[in-house]
């Protein structure tokens, strides 16, 4: 049987499961209102593209993901590679933005190109 | 003309519902034993003891200065957590929240979050948390206190916890869940990351909801 261990969306899972999937759920679904969904999140749709950066840098602040009020900060995770984020980051968009075309490897170099 | 299939069916079916019978004890083990010696006549004499948990004076998310005696005569869980926590917590809380909602119109059932984050998780913090999680301060409270008094508290319940710097988010804890009865002693002790753990602990709270 081939088993492709290369496979960037198996990978990125595996990274989601092990980074993120301890607050936004292994589902995508969060955690009440402390941890924001990912799966069918307006926020997420509409901010994809940031995702890079605020897998790396975090996120601080209020913010309102479909409708209801988000405030506990995002730990940043710098200890991860660019080809780590970027796994990640395809995994969460395919996964949970079915609206958006499954981003290519230029569009998450550009938009990881856009964090400091 | 007997059916053998059906007959060993029956039997392996059988056996592990035995098994299963044996394994589930009926009575929870005490978990923090010591002994003493005393000389009684001339003889050394050694008493087994269940060491009671110790008491405490913290504040919880309303502000309200509590202490031991509102876990008198109730079945209470006990972990630590912080709100800054981005490992382990996130999962023991969803965990929890589970207990939460099977319990949460129990009044023999508490319980008791301990921060050891004194300095950012704050009464305020706390009331914000709990609001967010959806969670009533009559079931489950969140805990805070001087630092030493909670890393007294984590000691005495054999959860470690300890600041570390090098750690996500600045300390390091145990993701236990301790399972307490109404006399305040240790029952159990679970992997409060582990859903089947967590259910396994809803299990024996059950044992001893029904002991009293």
């Amino acid at each position: 049987m081939a088993y492709r261990c290369t496979d960037p969306s198996k990978k990125g899972k595996r990274l989601y499961e092990v980074h993120c999937a301890n607050c936004h759920g292994e589902e995508g679904q969060g955690l009440a209102q402390l941890y924001p969904p990912l799966a069918n999140s307006d926020y997420l749709e509409a901010h994809a593209t940031e995702l890079p950066c605020i897998i790396l840098n975090g996120i601080e602040g209020e913010i309102l993901v479909n409708g209801v009020s988000y405030n506990q900060q995002m730990l940043g995770h710098p200890e991860l590679s660019d080809a780590q984020i970027a796994n990640i980051t395809n995994y969460v968009v395919r996964q949970w933005v079915p609206s958006r075309p499954a981003p290519t490897p230029k569009d998450l170099k550009a938009w990881a190109d856009g964090c400091n | 003309m007997l059916n053998w299939k059906l007959v060993i069916w029956v039997w392996i079916v059988g056996t592990i519902g035995l098994i299963g019978c044996q394994t589930e004890p009926k009575e929870l083990p005490y978990l923090d034993i010591k002994t003493e010696s005393r000389s009684e006549g001339g003889k050394t004499v050694y008493d087994t003891l269940v060491r009671e948990m110790p008491i405490f004076a913290l504040h919880n998310q309303e502000g309200e200065l509590v202490d031991e005696t509102i876990v008198e005569g109730k079945v209470h869980v006990v972990d630590m957590f912080f709100i800054n926590c981005p490992t382990i917590c996130p999962i023991m809380k969803a965990n929890m929240l589970n207990v939460y909602a099977k319990y949460k119109d129990n009044p023999n059932v508490l319980i008791l979050s301990h921060s050891i984050d004194p300095e950012r998780d704050t009464i305020a913090a706390l009331k914000d948390y709990a609001d967010r999680l959806g969670i009533s301060s009559e079931r489950w409270q969140l805990l805070t206190g001087p630092m030493k008094d909670i890393f007294k508290i984590a000691e005495a319940y054999m959860v470690p916890a300890e600041q570390d710097s090098r750690a996500p988010g600045g300390f390091l804890h145990s993701g236990a869940f301790l399972l307490l009865d109404q006399n305040r002693r240790i029952r159990g002790i679970y992997d409060g990351t582990e859903e089947g753990e967590v259910e396994k602990m809803m299990r024996d709270m059950e044992l001893l909801l029904n002991a009293a």
